[in-house]
């Protein structure tokens, strides 16, 4: 069956499913979906832009070409996630990358870029001085993550960031459910204690 | 948003207050031409229609079968192409009739290029034959000779077949 011109409404499954039949729209939507996610998560373990973009390519690239080795019966997005966790982690092994600065996003070349990719403020009615604070906030909360552990990195990033529930966390990081809440528990404990110090 | 807020944070709100702030945090996207990059290193599957014909193909000729019908086709093209030669060859004059009525004339001059070296190589060939069927150890080092070429060809394509299949990306991250 030909896929509709528009795939924004169709599920991961039947993408995958127009995919695996080889419809190019359907493979270059699944990149569109999880584009950004999957960088995101990526940036966030290994701050290293250039690196970043390799790590996702790479990941793409892998989990399309092996659509067939899919089950439906899974999330589409559990399985992207592992494998792109899979790819921050064993970089993080190879180089021990641990702490880098924080320059904004990863594509941020100007100043102007940078500061706007730093935090997005969920309150448009919040004045100067508040936003100012919540950008503040938005850094120093990201240096924060920068400085965990990376197994605790990518459970608060998977929770707290792309709000993903504490099973499907355990299932993405093929960790049992009970490691993944005391990650997440110690992760939240080591923030607060990074931030009070960074607040002194 | 105070920093207050997220410092002095109590054991029950936690989850929910550390989502409040992290998940406001900014998603980042890579740059430009991400889209094409990975597409251009993502291996697709054909068509449907190419690969139905693939499969009618593939139960018409069983894949366990393979080389024998490989070398059956690959034996009846030669000698359809031998038989044709010949009977080309027998009934030239009739050919070239039929030709020029066809044609008009066209293309003649070719034709009768193109049938003498076929006459002299068929001749060539036939003299040769006859000349190693007379000797015979010419015969069997001509046979063996033949023989060995043809063993390596099917080894070299079957190789080359080998090489081909196994272009795929492995994943080793399963669920």
């Amino acid at each position: 069956m030909k896929p509709p011109r528009d795939l924004s409404d169709a599920s991961d499954q039947e993408i995958v499913a127009w995919a695996r039949t080889g419809f190019e729209r359907a493979y270059r939507e699944l990149v569109r979906r999880y584009e950004r996610p999957v960088f995101s998560l990526i940036y966030r373990m290994v701050r290293d832009r250039e690196r970043c973009e390799d790590l996702a390519q790479e990941t793409f690239v892998k989990v399309l070409n092996a659509l067939d080795s899919y089950r439906p019966e899974f999330k589409f997005s559990s399985w992207i996630f592992k494998i792109a966790n899979n790819a921050a982690i064993d970089h993080l092994r190879r180089k021990e990358l641990d702490t880098l600065s924080l320059d904004g996003a990863p594509d941020a070349t100007d100043p102007e870029r940078r500061e706007g990719t730093t935090l997005q403020l969920a309150d448009p009615t919040e004045n100067a001085l508040e936003e100012l604070e919540a950008r503040e906030l938005g850094g120093q909360i990201e240096r924060a993550i920068a400085q965990l552990r990376p197994e605790y990195r990518s459970c608060i990033v998977l929770r707290h960031v792309e709000g993903y529930p504490y099973e499907e966390i355990a299932e993405i990081l093929e960790l049992p459910l009970g490691t993944v809440k005391t990650y997440i528990h110690r992760a939240r404990v080591e923030l607060r204690a990074i931030l009070e110090a960074a607040r002194e | 948003m105070k920093n207050n807020d997220v410092i002095q944070l109590k054991p029950a709100e936690e989850d929910r207050v550390a989502h409040r702030y992290l998940s406001t945090l900014p998603s980042f996207a890579p740059s430009a031409g991400f889209e094409d990059r990975v597409m251009s290193q993502v291996w697709r599957p054909a068509p449907a229609w190419l690969r139905c014909t693939q499969g009618a193909v593939t139960g018409l000729f069983p894949r366990k079968h393979a080389w024998t019908w490989a070398g059956g086709l690959a034996a009846a093209s030669v000698c359809s192409l031998a038989i044709i030669t010949a009977l080309v060859v027998a009934y030239s004059v009739q050919v070239e009739t039929a030709w020029s009525a066809f044609t008009g004339g066209f293309g003649l001059p070719a034709w009768r290029t193109a049938l003498s070296l076929t006459i002299g190589l068929v001749s060539s060939v036939v003299a040769y034959g006859r000349l190693i069927a007379l000797n015979t150890t010419m015969l069997i080092s001509v046979g063996l000779g033949t023989a060995l070429v043809m063993v390596v060809s099917l080894l070299g394509l079957h190789r080359t077949m080998q090489q081909h299949g196994s272009g795929r990306v492995a994943l080793h991250a399963g669920h």
